[in-house]
């Protein structure tokens, strides 16, 4: 839910260097976003997201389709929950958690298709458990993200 | 002597496109429609927005001309705007019929095209209207002078109720199209469509959002016009007064109700200017509408809908190489608008 990393370090030496630096005036501001500079590069050359955040976020999934077996009980041909046992790199977390997310996103087609069998009360249950699984997720990343400054990113006063 | 002036720049960053080369194309363009040479003075671009790209610039006319040393207003769709790729079609719609509706303040739609052989991106060209811009997300909303505050409060309500009065007529669109019109469903349609060239995987949430809305759009009451990004930010305020609407690049025919939940979800601060109640009861009483509390809560889900996907359109628009890093922090918002979703549909399934 967010840029990839490159893309997003990129962008920021980018703004820094042809859209603020141009505009500083003071020798020591001027030194100081050139340090900034500098460090954003060894980023945009070293820097990884950090997999402990993308576990957390797979775990929080995890543990949610581990009660949906429960619940889809005596329901006929429901996609199978899919198994997910990632190494511990960046791109394999990433890799299973679209998966995960790829499968909730099927059960909602699978049941807007008009299933023959399943009850109301078991179609609510699904729905109801597709935006409980949603909201663990957001709520998850929300820990992972900083608080977003629309008011300052939006101001035009002077 | 054509001058630059580059002031009150926020973030440069989301001009695309080289100024020299924007303001010589446009003295080429003017200078065609004018059937006399022109040149541009004083350009200054503004960049509060994230989307389309506003320039204001003098007119200079080599031969005498009612819009010799009248200021002007560009508005230009970069290719890489927050809700790229742009049309110029429906702010200019909506413009065009409101133009002769002064209870619906909008700038004089001058020329306009998405003909992109002339400035390289669709653009509208506009009188300049006086007047400055609120802030909905910094405290205060930016209002200068707080005794304003009931009667532009007021005047917020009755120009959404005088816009949802006016019958666009036959000839703009499907306005009246016989039977019942499920205005929701075709947003969903229109927004299922950004969305799946947006994201790089899929959303569950949005996928129960659009399943849901699909099938639960009331029928319009009265189709109108929408503006589709109604709210304190989009509209100057001069001496106490509004004396226009903006930012019409939403804009399309569908259900009041869109218009009515978009300006009442609490990150644009509405209760700043004028209550909810009254907000509404001043609206049924210019709009001759009656405000259905079933529509509302289905628009309600409707906006947080829209809100993660504008928000989503940040990300890609970034990711794709827009140059604007205000557009990812806007990808911050995503799991927020996420989370209140997925709790309203909760509510609803």
């Amino acid at each position: 839910m967010s840029n990839s990393l490159n893309r997003l370090v990129n962008g920021a030496i980018a703004t820094l260097s042809h859209e603020v630096m141009p505009h500083l005036s003071e020798p020591a501001v001027k030194a100081s976003a050139a340090s900034v500079l500098q460090v954003l590069n060894l980023l945009a050359l070293r820097a990884a997201w950090n997999p402990d955040c993308l576990a957390a976020q797979l775990t929080v999934r995890s543990r949610a389709l581990s009660r949906l077996p429960t619940l889809m009980k005596r329901m006929p041909a429901i996609p199978p929950v899919p198994t997910l046992r990632p190494d511990g790199s960046s791109a394999a977390l990433q890799q299973a958690l679209d998966e995960a997310d790829a499968y909730v996103s099927s059960l909602v087609r699978w049941l807007d298709i008009g299933r023959i069998g399943i009850t109301t009360e078991q179609r609510t249950a699904i729905k109801r458990w597709i935006a409980g699984y949603g909201k663990a997720a957001a709520s998850i990343e929300l820990e992972y993200t900083p608080r977003s400054q629309l008011g300052a990113l939006t101001d035009t006063s002077v | 002597m054509t001058i630059f002036h580059e002031k009150r720049v926020v973030s440069p960053a989301t001009w695309d496109f080289d100024v020299a080369t924007i303001v010589s194309r446009l003295e080429a363009y003017l200078s065609a429609q004018l059937a006399c040479p022109i040149q541009i003075e004083d350009f200054v671009r503004l960049t509060g927005g994230l989307s389309w790209i506003t320039g204001i610039f003098v007119v200079r006319t080599a031969l005498p001309h009612d819009l010799n040393g009248r200021v002007l207003v560009v508005k230009i769709g970069s290719p890489r705007g927050l809700m790229a790729p742009y049309s110029a079609e429906p702010q200019a719609m909506a413009m065009r019929i409101f133009a002769d509706y002064p209870e619906v303040p909008v700038p004089n739609l001058l020329w306009c095209s998405d003909d992109l052989a002339i400035l390289g991106a669709p653009f509208l060209i506009t009188s300049k209207v006086e007047g400055a811009e609120l802030n909905p997300f910094v405290p205060g909303i930016g209002l200068r002078n707080p005794g304003d505050r009931d009667n532009i409060g007021s005047q917020f309500a009755d120009v959404l109720g005088a816009m949802h009065a006016v019958d666009p007529g036959d000839d703009h669109g499907q306005a009246r199209s016989g039977g019942a019109r499920y205005c929701g469903v075709e947003q969903v349609d229109s927004w299922q469509r950004r969305y799946e060239s947006w994201a790089s995987k899929p959303y569950p949430v949005i996928e129960l959002a659009a399943s849901w809305l699909r099938r639960h759009s009331p029928a319009a009451a009265r189709v109108v016009v929408v503006h589709g990004d109604y709210r304190i930010g989009n509209f100057l305020v001069h001496a106490g007064r509004i004396t226009a609407v903006l930012d019409w690049e939403m804009a399309h025919f569908g259900d009041p109700h869109e218009d009515l939940s978009w300006a009442m979800m609490p990150e644009v601060r509405l209760t700043e200017l004028i209550s909810h109640g009254d907000f509404i009861a001043r609206y049924q009483a210019r709009s001759g509408l009656q405000v259905l509390p079933e529509s509302m809560r289905y628009y309600r889900i409707l906006t947080l809908y829209k809100l993660v996907m504008i928000n989503l359109g940040g990300i890609a628009g970034f990711e794709r190489g827009g140059q604007d890093l205000r557009m990812a922090c806007m990808g911050f918002l995503v799991p927020l608008y996420l989370m209140r979703l997925a709790r309203a549909l909760e509510e609803v399934v």
